[in-house]
């Protein structure tokens, strides 16, 4: 069979993609309210999922966390776990808005904003479990510095401190970010919409935008600004999540590699998961004109090299662990390998390195259905290694008599699926309500066609 | 201020009277006016901060402006005397294990009792404690204590009870046949004076006694070697040699905490000690005793005797008709060459369970070696009427069962339950026409009898009671009966005299008599001794010891070897739930016990841990229980513990009605809580018998607090031996390398540590109660354990080494080690865990936020977390009386963890200020400290010459995980073994 044919920058857009038909395309997804009865199904799937977190989270509050399966040794479970994995996922969108428009890589224009959205989400989810994990949620504000009557701060050498402040300048970064690149299309949006409410709706968040030069030579600076601020967070928010674990002590916690590796995992499991949510879209709006298979291409690329980085983190990790002489690194490498947490290890490799390797075949990462199904994995893979880290390497450390183990509770794995419900009510929602490709951004790549030479 | 003028004392300083406390009294009232008082400040700079300070509050109270709640303060109109609130006062009492008495000096805080310490002047404590006594708190508050007199399972009154106990007495034939009483051991005097006066209103009257960790054996053995019951007395310090035959000295026997005193005294290392006693020991599952021993060996019962015959006849005593196996003679032949090697006395000491030959051939041994009057002493027995304890049930049985018993009552036990189970006990007191017992908890045999009176708690009771050794003390009430309880002095004193006494008047009016004048009352009740009572020792003429006919050995068909419980005793404790959580030493389960079994014999079998198996007797009874795998188990023998298992039917508690008819819904504590062994435990077979064993295919979760006990070439515990002790250095090349000022506290001269002596732990637990206690720990059930969430403070770790088969048991208590770079410290966002200037890791409840991290970060893993409202005040209502008002009660989501009592250093700094002089070493004690029988745990001062600080001086002392650059405050001296090379 004769390959598709990827050149840049043609294959970007689909021949015949005009301006008119772009504004058309995308923007009556939200406008004509999707009449299709599988919107409304899948709100209902994500309402009832999200019902679980809303349940959980209840009884939760009511009784405290020991609703769930921590104990001790094992302090940390479940919602660490998705907090990584959540803002893990989180990645993707800024890296693929943010820094592929300073490198400018014109092919991310159509897939930026269902990724910065995606971001959004996630990283909401994600900020949700380190609240939801105190003992005392209802004095989480001691975390953050302010003016206290009996002048206590919060304790800057904790890296848990840190993360406050990074995943609260992430979300906001990326908030920001979003909502500048959603401007004009939120104008769009205005003009083209009939009812008035609607109008107004838009109209309010369009900030009285007129697409004057003004305007665009305005909204490019901020983007541009905004993309530089977030370009450096991308590699920031993971290294200090990664320090979370680094700083601790504990075998399979206290290493050097931790924050390039979770670095490289995030960008995994992002343009995983960025893959799992657009594949379905593309297929269900018809949008193959705008995410073309040279996008599916290039994201596929960027997921197997990190992909390739994690797997060369989790070598060396097991390197290390076995080479250096200490010897609880060494036993807990042993029970990795060999030892009780053989199971997950394993299936962590198989989901994260092995099955990724089908992604060498262009075949592979251009077919539709092969990357949705690796997509799946790599997720998956990647909240197994989360569990790794963080469980197996507490239920056994320095002393056996204090070794336990952990088993979750159904509140565990209620609150991981409203988790999802969250995320997957927060999506439909934005795709219901707002343009999911970038309109303007799509209309760029077609005046640069244009006015090509 | 004369000391004798009244009962109470207020502090350890004031009962020791040291001239540092009589200067202090002195200078209380001897301050001129005007002069520097104790605050150092001077009236005129006092009135000075006095106007500021007024000046302030009034601008905080225009700024603030908050109304306040309107509360009552209501005056003492008759102020208690010596009743200052916030003051503890001290009392000394005692209380009672199986009849014998232990000191203890009870802490009261405005008159409800918070804490129990030993009692330093009593010969049973000398300071220390057991758990029972720790936990004895817990029993006096607990809420679902008997609070009703019940009439068949009805609330009725007392007076309706005394008019059926008048009738019923009064149609007694003459003579009173047909009065039956039934006890436990009892050593009081003034019981057995009443007795006695009983006797001669109705002198056919009977009494029985039973307990069901009997010693019968020893006293018939006693009998087989002396002709009479006698009580053997052991001098542990002064043995060189101890070879123990089944016996649990170290916790099992009424001077248990004595002896524990006694045997580590005998083994002073660190302080310079230059011999070592070594200790030989024979069991078939292992006891603490046992993990203490330097040569420990598991066998079966029957081996066991087989080998006392075997070194007897090394020793040259002829034993009639016994031929030892080859195992056993070699043993004998090992241990009788060390005996008579040894350079002074020896001992050998056989266990309750053993038959009442082995004990004989223990007295003629100790003939032998010629340790009758140094290392063993004997007396007249403690208790009040010594009998063989079995016999005496059986005749209370035979008695019932030929219809001659009208009126019996039943002190204080729960005999329905835990009588031989050939006995049918339940089914008999049912048939008596006039049951009565009298106990703390609505047990079985309080629904068997017609009429259950509850019992008065030893903590609300005036008694007395005699020392392993017959000292006698008084026990006084520290507080009302607060459910309304009886005492059994009072009960058999309505039986002797209508309508019966109080029962000081009694006890009064007996020592009143034995020329206890109203000053000696008073002291007696200060000191907690009456001086000069232990009984006579005395010199008996040994009998030949009687024939022993061995049983060959069969290692094929196994063995049921019942043993005493470390938490629950045999089931008196049930109802305690610090008692029942408390994890067993060695095993550490929780909650419930287990069928014991090695290794090898599991293996053989096929079985795993928590695999449920049906238990046959060869009278075909049977037991279901979990089996859990022992290391150091004798091969083919299943061991259980006594006590486990619901004391009742279901729905059975229910049935308690208030007077004013409405039912009471009480929790019984002991439910599901393993396996109760009494149903297959016979009068003629009442520490072992043969089993046949059957897998149910079922599985059964057991539920214990550490399920890894190998440290995996871990350098965690370190054991050295006796004879290389020589060659031990303290590591200068450690101490040299360090880039850091280890102790960091600077400012006020004071580095608290604290060091633990792992030769000394015998894994008793009484650190870990006491801390329970002190600390306001919450228990947190069995499915909180199962999860992994157990509270306690200071556990105490136990790890095998060696062959599995006989391992070498160490244990290693562990408080939070007060790392000098804490690393749960940095870890903390909030900075709610920090050092104090002392260096203390303290940790602030009200800053934390409960994220954990400081848990994960802690390679010790020594913090612990409220998972959920773990003290849940609005459902434990008695039990709020029990905590320590100055330890703050931990509510849910806040991180806490041992603080080495920082109550105690606070208080004891107080007091120091107040005398302007530094605190003295010593003068702080933690909880765990004060409990400990073996003084393993040291507490003091680094910076200036303490105990401590020179116990870190030694070559034994070691840091735990070093490498983690923890820079520990506890540290640990090594565990010396003295084995024969």
């Amino acid at each position: 069979m004769e390959e598709p044919p990827l050149g840049y920058p043609t294959r970007l857009l689909e021949p015949g993609v005009t301006y008119a038909k772009a504004t058309e395309d995308i923007a009556s997804i939200p406008l004509r309210r999707i009449r299709s009865g599988w919107w409304w199904l899948a709100f209902a799937t994500a309402l009832f999922l999200l019902s679980f977190l809303m349940i959980a989270v209840s009884w939760l509050f009511i009784r405290g966390v020991g609703v769930w399966g921590i104990n001790i040794p094992v302090a940390w479970g479940f919602a660490i776990v998705n907090f990584v994995w959540w803002i893990g996922i989180g990645h993707a969108g800024t890296l693929i808005s943010a820094i592929l428009l300073l490198l400018a890589q014109p092919w991310r224009n159509s897939i930026n904003r269902l990724s910065e959205a995606m971001t959004i989400f996630a990283v909401l989810c994600a900020a949700m479990f380190p609240l939801l994990h105190l003992g005392r949620p209802w004095v989480f504000y001691f975390l953050l510095p302010y003016p206290d009557t009996m002048g206590l701060w919060p304790q800057f050498r904790s890296p848990l401190v840190w993360d406050a402040f990074a995943v609260g300048t992430y979300f906001t970064v990326s908030l920001l970010y979003w909502y500048i690149g959603l401007v004009p299309d939120f104008a769009t949006l205005r003009d083209r919409e009939t009812s008035p409410g609607m109008q107004r709706f838009y109209g309010i968040f369009a900030l009285g935008w007129r697409g004057s030069a003004v305007h665009w030579e305005r909204h490019q600076t901020a983007y541009r600004l905004l993309a530089g601020l977030a370009t450096p967070l991308v590699l920031s928010v993971h290294s200090v999540v990664s320090l979370d674990f680094a700083v601790g002590l504990l075998p399979g916690w206290h290493s050097t590699i931790f924050p390039p590796y979770f670095v490289a995992g995030a960008i995994f499991s992002g343009f995983a998961m960025v893959l799992t949510l657009m594949l379905p879209l593309r297929s269900i709006f018809k949008l193959h004109d705008l995410i073309t298979p040279h996008h599916l291409n290039n994201m596929a690329c960027v997921m197997f090299v990190s992909g390739l980085m994690v797997g060369y983190g989790y070598f060396m990790e097991t390197l290390m662990g076995l080479t250096s002489a200490d010897p609880f690194e060494y036993a807990n490498t042993i029970a990795r390998l060999w030892g009780s947490w053989a199971p997950i290890f394993w299936a962590v490799i198989l989901c994260n390195v092995l099955i990724p390797q089908v992604l060498w075949s262009r075949r592979v990462r251009t077919n539709e259905w092969m990357l949705f199904w690796v997509s799946i994995v790599i997720n998956l893979g990647m909240w197994l290694e989360r569990v790794m880290i963080v469980v197996c390497s507490l239920a056994k450390d320095f002393i056996p008599s204090s070794w336990g183990s952990y088993w979750p509770t159904a509140w565990d794995w209620a609150t991981l699926i409203g988790s999802g419900g969250l995320f997957l009510t927060l999506f439909l929602l934005f795709i219901r309500l707002a343009p999911a490709i970038a309109i303007s951004d799509v209309k760029e790549l077609i005046a640069e066609k244009h006015h090509a030479p | 201020m004369n000391r004798q003028e009244y009962n109470g004392w207020r502090s350890l300083e004031e009962l020791a009277d040291s001239p540092e406390f009589r200067e202090q009294l002195h200078r209380e009232f001897s301050v001129p006016p005007g002069d520097e008082g104790i605050s150092g400040v001077s009236r005129r700079d006092f009135l000075r901060l006095l106007g500021g300070s007024f000046a302030l509050a009034g601008l905080a109270g225009l700024g603030g402006c908050v109304r306040q709640p309107q509360q009552n303060i209501v005056p003492y109109i008759d102020q208690p005397e010596r009743v200052i609130p916030g003051k503890a006062l001290y009392y000394a009492t005692i209380l009672e294990l199986a009849g014998f008495a232990r000191g203890v000096v009870v802490e009261t805080h405005e008159a409800r009792p918070t804490k129990v310490e030993g009692n330093v002047l009593h010969p049973a404590s000398l300071g220390a404690t057991t758990v029972f006594e720790q936990a004895a708190l817990l029993d006096l508050y607990n809420p679902v204590r008997s609070s009703a007199v019940l009439k068949e399972g009805e609330a009725d009154t007392w007076p309706t009870f005394l008019g059926e106990l008048q009738a019923a007495l009064a149609k007694l034939p003459a003579g009173g046949a047909g009065l039956h009483i039934l006890t436990g051991n009892v050593t009081s005097p003034t019981f057995g004076a009443q007795w006695q006066a009983l006797l001669t209103r109705y002198p056919a009257a009977q009494w029985h006694q039973y307990e069901p960790l009997h010693h019968d054996a020893e006293f018939e053995g006693s009998n087989q070697a002396f002709g009479k019951f006698l009580q053997t007395q052991h001098q542990f310090d002064k043995a060189r040699i101890i070879v123990s035959l089944g016996a649990d000295f170290l916790f099992a026997m009424p001077g248990s905490v004595r002896y524990a005193r006694d045997f580590i005294s005998g083994r002073n290392i660190r302080e310079g000690g230059k011999t070592m006693s070594r200790l030989y020991v024979l069991e078939s599952a292992p006891t603490i005793t046992g993990a203490s021993a330097d040569d420990r060996t598991p066998l079966r019962p029957s081996a066991i005797l087989e080998h006392g015959v075997a070194l007897a006849q090394q020793l040259g005593i002829s034993v009639e008709g016994a031929h030892p196996g080859e195992a056993a003679q070699k043993w004998a032949a090992t241990v009788a060459a060390d005996l008579h090697s040894a350079n002074g006395p020896t001992l050998i000491v056989a266990g309750c369970g053993l038959p009442p030959e082995l004990h004989a051939l223990a007295h003629a041994m100790n003939a032998a070696l010629g340790n009758i009057g140094s290392s063993v002493t004997y007396s007249d027995p403690v208790e009040v009427a010594p009998v063989n304890q079995t016999q005496s049930l059986r005749d209370l049985a035979t008695a019932i069962e030929s219809g001659n018993v009208s009126v019996l009552l039943m002190l204080g036990g729960d005999w329905a339950h835990t009588a031989p189970a050939d006995f049918e006990m339940d089914a008999l007191i049912r048939r008596v026409p006039l049951s009565v017992h009298l106990g703390m908890y609505r047990n079985r045999t309080a629904y068997a009898a017609r009429w259950h009176i509850p019992q008065a708690h030893p903590l609300e009771a005036w008694s007395d009671a005699r020392a392993y050794d017959g000292t006698v003390s008084l026990a006084q009430p520290l507080i009302e009966p607060l459910f309304g309880g009886r005492t059994p002095h009072e009960l058999i004193d309505c039986v002797a005299q209508f309508p019966g006494r109080h029962a000081h008047e009694i006890l009064r009016a007996y020592w009143q008599q034995a020329g206890l004048d109203e000053e000696a009352w008073r002291r007696a009740l200060h000191d907690g001794v009456i001086p000069n009572t232990a009984a006579a020792m005395q010199t008996p003429t040994l009998h030949p010891p009687p024939p022993v006919t061995l049983q060959p050995d069969a290692p094929e068909s196994p063995e049921l070897v019942f043993m005493h419980d470390y938490g629950i005793w045999d089931g008196r404790f049930s109802e305690n739930s610090w008692l029942q959580e408390l994890p067993r030493p060695i095993n550490r389960l929780s909650w419930e016990n287990a069928l014991l079994v090695s290794p090898a014999t599991a293996a053989k079998s096929k079985l795993a841990t928590g695999d449920v198996v049906e238990i046959k007797t060869h009278d075909g009874r049977t037991l279901r229980g979990a089996v859990m795998i022992q290391p150091g188990m004798a091969e083919a023998v299943y061991a259980v513990t006594l006590g486990g298992g619901s004391r009742l039917e279901p729905g059975l508690w229910f049935k308690e009605i208030t007077p004013a008819g409405a039912p009471i819904q009480r929790d019984q504590i002991a439910q599901n809580v393993g396996i109760d062994a009494y149903p297959v435990r016979t009068s003629a077979e009442p520490w072992f018998c043969k089993i046949s064993l059957q897998r149910t295919g079922e599985r059964h979760e057991l539920a214990h607090t550490q399920q890894h006990h190998l440290v995996n070439s871990r350098d965690l515990v370190r054991i050295e031996n006796f004879s290389d002790l020589s060659k031990l250095r303290v590591n200068e090349e450690v101490a040299s390398h360090d880039l850091y000022n280890l102790t960091r506290t600077e400012t006020d001269g004071i580095a608290w540590g604290m060091a633990i002596d792992l030769t000394r732990c015998i894994g008793c637990n009484a650190c870990v109660l006491a801390c329970q206690s002190e600390n306001n720990i919450p228990p947190v059930g069995r499915s909180e354990v199962l999860k992994g969430r157990e509270m306690h403070w200071i556990r105490i770790d136990s790890y095998y080494f060696g062959a599995p088969e006989k391992p070498l048991i160490a244990f290693q208590p562990m408080p939070c080690m007060h790392c000098e770079t804490a690393p749960c410290e940095i870890v903390c966002p909030v900075a709610a865990t920090l050092h104090d200037h002392e260096g203390l890791n303290v940790q602030v409840y009200n800053r934390c936020i409960g994220t954990r991290y400081c848990s994960n970060n802690c390679p010790y893993k020594v913090r612990r977390f409220n998972f959920f409202n773990y003290p849940k005040p609005e459902k434990k209502e008695p039990l709020l009386l029990a905590q320590n008002p100055n330890v703050t009660v931990r509510t849910r989501g806040v991180m806490e963890k041992c603080t080495y009592c920082v109550q105690r250093i606070t208080a004891t700094r107080i007091r120091a200020e107040l005398d302007k002089r530094p605190i003295k070493d010593g003068e702080v004690v933690p909880a765990c400290a004060q409990a400990c029988p073996t003084e393993a745990i040291v507490f003091g001062n680094l910076k200036i010459k303490s105990r401590v600080a020179a116990l870190k001086q030694t070559p034994l002392n070691y840091p735990l995980l070093e490498e983690a650059n923890t820079h520990p405050r506890t540290t640990y001296l090594m565990r010396i073994t003295n084995p024969k090379t």
